[in-house]
C-alpha cells in the first residue's frame, strides 16, 4: 500500500517548488502577527497536495486501473487518508529547510520555528480538513469535489471563526455555558485528550463514509 | 474446472443501453473473440466482469469462482489491456511499474524486464511521451509480467498500425501456448481475429447473437451477391442482412441449401470474414442503419 | 515439414493441412515415427486457430496416417506399405489418363507420346 501514497508524491515531484513558494509566501504574509505561520501552511500545502493528487487521479481516470488490480477499495481510500500525514510531515520539513536557511542567512523575514504544539495543531488541522473534503471527494469526484469543498470549507472556516469570536468575547450563550461546565476545570492535558478523540472519532467516520461512497461507485 | 469465464443471465440497464440477460462461457486454453459494433454492449460487459460497474442481476463465476466474493484472489490472476491506457502521464515506464508491481502476489520482474526489452520501451520515459503504439505493448508487458491465466483485452489494437498488431498478436499466441491460459479479446477491428481467434462471441445492442467456434462460423457463411431479379425469383430465403441497390444485391447466407440455390442460378459466391459476418448480422439487427 | 495455407482458396485450413500432410507421407517426405509439432505450435506457427489443428490432426488420426499418443504427441503412423503404393499408383494413373486425353486432343499418335513420356522419365 505505501507503493500507492509514493505514488501521489512521485507524481507531484514538480510541485516541490511550489511547496516552498508556498511556505516563503505564507511567511512573509503572516510575519509577526502572532499566528503560528507553520499551522497555516501545513493546511495550505496538505490542501494542496491533497488537491493535486486527486486531479492526477481524475486526470489518468486512474480509478478505472486500480480497481483492475487486486486491491480493495477501502485500501485505495485508506491511502488517501494516509498521504495526508505525509504532506504534513512534508510540510514541516519544507518549512524547517526554510527557517534553518533564514537563519543561517540573516534575510530579515521572522520565522517561527516549529514548536510541538504546534506540529500537534498542524496535524489535527490537516486531519480534519481532510475529513471534510474526502467523503465529498469519494462520493462526487474530483471536479464536483472541488465546487463542494469550498463551500465546505468557507462554511467550517466562518463555523470556527465565529466560535472563536465567542470565546473572546465570553457570550454567556447556551453553549458557551455548556461549554464552560463540561470543559471549565478540566486540565490542558484532559482538553488536548478530549480534542484527540473526537479528531479520531470525526477521522472514523469520515473513513467509514468515503469507503462506503467510494464502494458504490462505477467508471 | 474447464471454463475461464462463465456469465449466466448477466444484467445491466442504463438510461439509454440495456444489456439483456446475457450468457456465455470461455474454455480455458483458447482465445475469444469478441465483436459488436461500437455501442454495442462489449466493453460494459467486461466492465462487469471486473466489478467496474456493479450488475443488476445474474452471475459472474472467473475461474470458477465468484467474480465478487473472491475479487482480490481472481484479480491477481487477470491481466488486463484496455483501449485508453489509465496511467499517469507524468510517469515513467519505470515509476509506474515500482508502484503496480507491488500490487500482485505474483510479480514477475525477470518476465516483465524481457517484454521491455522486446518491446523496445524506453523505460525512464514519461508514458505522456510514448507513442500510442508503446502505451499498448506497456499495458501488455505489466498484463503479462504477473503470471495471468486469463488476458481480457478490450479494443487494444485500435489506432496501432499493422506491424504493431502482428507483434501483439505473436505474443497472444505464445501465451496460448499454455493450454491453462485464455485470452478474452473484444474488438470492432475484426481483421485481427480472422486467423487467431478459436470462438467468436457477437454482440449486438445488448444482446449476444451467437458463441461459436470461429472456424465454424465463417465455414457456415457464405456471401451471395447476385442481380436483382435473381434476388426477386427465388426469394430471400433466410439470408441475412441482405442490401439492395442498382446493380444487384448482396446477403449472408447461413445455410448449404440456399448457397447452392443461388450458385446454380450463377451468383457469385464467397468465403465471408468475421467483418462481413459481423457487418451483415448488424445490418439485420439495424435495417435502416 | 512444410505446411503453407491459402486464404483464398475455397478448401477449408484443415482440409488443407491434412492433404499436405497426406501428400508428404505419400511422397516420402514424412517418414513412419517422425514427430509432428504440437497442435499449439502448429497454430501459432502457421497464425491460425488450435481448433483448426486438432481438426487437421484428428482427421489424419481418424484416417490412419498419424497416432497421437497422450502426454507425448502426435507422430506419423507406419503407412501399410501396399495401400500407399497402391495410392501413388492411383494418382500416376489419374495423370496418365489426363494426358492421354490432352494428347489426342493436340492429335498427337500412341509413339508420339511415348517418345515424350522417355524424354520427360530420363530429364526428371
Amino acid at each position: 500500500m505505501l507503493n500507492l501514497i509514493l505514488k501521489d508524491i512521485l507524481i507531484q515531484k514538480k510541485s516541490l517548488a511550489y511547496i516552498a513558494l508556498y511556505v516563503v509566501i505564507f511567511s512573509i504574509a503572516f510575519q509577526g502577527t502572532g499566528m503560528d505561520t507553520f499551522i497555516v501552511i501545513a493546511v495550505a500545502v496538505t490542501y494542496q497536495m491533497v488537491a493535486t493528487a486527486c486531479a492526477y487521479e481524475d486526470k489518468a481516470g486512474s480509478d478505472i486501473m486500480w480497481n483492475s488490480m487486486p486491491i480493495k477499495r477501502r485500501n485505495i481510500v485508506l491511502t488517501k487518508y494516509l498521504s495526508v500525514l505525509f504532506y504534513t510531515i512534508i510540510s514541516a520539513l519544507v518549512y524547517m529547510v526554510f527557517t534553518i536557511l533564514i537563519n543561517l542567512t540573516a534575510i530579515p523575514i521572522s520565522v517561527a520555528p516549529i514548536t510541538l504544539p504546534g506540529l500537534a495543531a498542524a496535524f489535527i488541522s490537516t486531519i480534519l480538513m481532510n475529513d471534510v473534503y474526502f467523503p465529498v471527494y469519494f462520493k462526487f469526484g474530483y471536479m464536483r469535489a472541488r465546487v463542494i469543498s469550498i463551500i465546505l470549507f468557507f462554511v467550517l472556516f466562518i463555523g470556527i471563526l465565529s466560535m472563536a469570536q465567542m470565546a473572546q468575547s465570553k457570550q454567556s450563550g447556551t453553549l458557551f455555558k455548556i461549554f464552560n461546565a463540561t470543559f471549565g476545570n478540566a486540565s490542558g492535558m484532559q482538553i488536548i485528550f478530549a480534542i484527540i478523540v473526537a479528531e479520531l472519532i470525526f477521522t472514523l467516520i469520515s473513513y467509514a463514509l468515503s469507503v462506503k461512497f467510494y464502494n458504490n461507485k462505477e467508471f | 474446472m474447464e471454463n475461464i469465464l462463465e456469465i449466466k443471465n448477466l444484467s445491466k440497464s442504463f438510461k439509454d443501453f440495456t444489456l439483456k440477460n446475457i450468457s456465455f462461457s470461455l474454455p480455458k486454453g483458447f482465445i475469444t473473440g469478441f465483436i459488436g459494433p461500437n455501442g454495442s454492449g462489449k466493453t460494459t460487459t467486461i466492465k462487469l466482469i471486473m466489478n467496474l460497474l456493479k450488475k443488476d442481476s445474474g452471475e459472474i463465476k472467473v475461474f470458477g469462482l465468484d467474480h465478487i466474493k473472491h475479487e482480490k484472489e481472481i484479480k491477481n490472476r487477470i491481466g488486463f489491456v484496455y483501449d485508453e491506457d489509465h496511467f499517469y502521464e507524468e510517469l515513467t515506464i519505470s515509476e509506474m511499474k515500482h508502484i503496480i508491481a507491488p500490487v500482485y502476489d505474483k510479480w514477475d520482474e525477470l518476465k516483465f524486464k524481457s517484454y521491455i526489452k522486446k518491446f523496445n520501451l524506453p523505460q525512464s520515459k514519461r508514458i505522456k511521451d510514448l507513442s500510442r503504439g508503446m502505451k499498448v505493448k506497456f499495458s501488455l508487458a505489466v498484463a503479462l509480467s504477473h503470471n495471468a491465466d486469463m488476458l481480457i483485452m478490450d479494443e487494444p489494437t485500435s489506432g496501432l498500425d499493422p506491424l504493431v498488431r502482428s507483434e501483439i498478436l505473436d505474443i497472444l499466441y505464445d501465451m496460448i501456448q499454455d493450454e491453462n491460459k485464455g485470452i478474452f479479446f473484444s474488438t470492432h477491428i475484426t481483421s485481427d481475429l480472422d486467423r487467431i481467434a478459436d470462438y467468436i462471441i457477437m454482440i449486438d445492442g445488448g444482446d449476444i447473437l451467437f458463441c461459436t467456434p470461429k472456424d465454424e462460423l465463417l465455414e457456415n457463411h457464405t456471401v451471395v451477391k447476385g442481380s436483382l431479379s435473381l434476388l426477386n425469383s427465388i426469394g430471400n430465403l433466410n439470408m441475412i442482412g441482405t442490401r439492395k441497390n442498382r446493380y444487384g444485391f448482396e446477403a449472408l447466407s447461413s445455410d448449404k441449401k440456399t448457397t447452392s440455390a443461388f450458385a446454380r442460378a450463377g451468383a457469385v459466391i464467397d468465403k465471408p470474414t468475421l467483418e462481413d459476418i459481423m457487418l451483415y448480422y448488424t445490418r439485420k439487427e439495424h435495417p435502416h442503419a | 515439414m512444410d505446411i503453407l495455407i491459402s486464404n483464398s482458396s475455397t478448401q477449408p485450413i484443415y482440409e488443407q493441412i491434412v492433404d499436405q500432410i497426406k501428400d508428404q507421407i505419400m511422397k516420402g517426405l514424412l517418414i513412419e515415427s517422425q514427430p509432428l509439432p504440437s497442435i499449439r505450435s502448429l497454430a501459432r506457427d502457421l497464425h491460425i486457430s488450435v481448433i483448426t489443428t486438432k481438426r487437421a490432426y484428428d482427421e489424419l488420426e481418424k484416417q490412419g496416417f498419424i497416432v497421437t499418443v497422450a502426454g507425448k504427441g502426435s507422430f506419423i503412423a507406419a503407412q501399410n506399405k501396399q495401400l500407399l503404393r497402391e495410392s501413388r499408383m492411383k494418382i500416376v494413373e489419374e495423370k496418365l489418363s489426363e494426358a492421354v486425353m490432352a494428347a489426342k486432343s493436340a492429335d498427337l499418335t500412341l509413339s508420339e507420346l511415348e517418345e515424350m513420356l522417355k524424354i520427360f522419365y530420363e530429364e526428371v
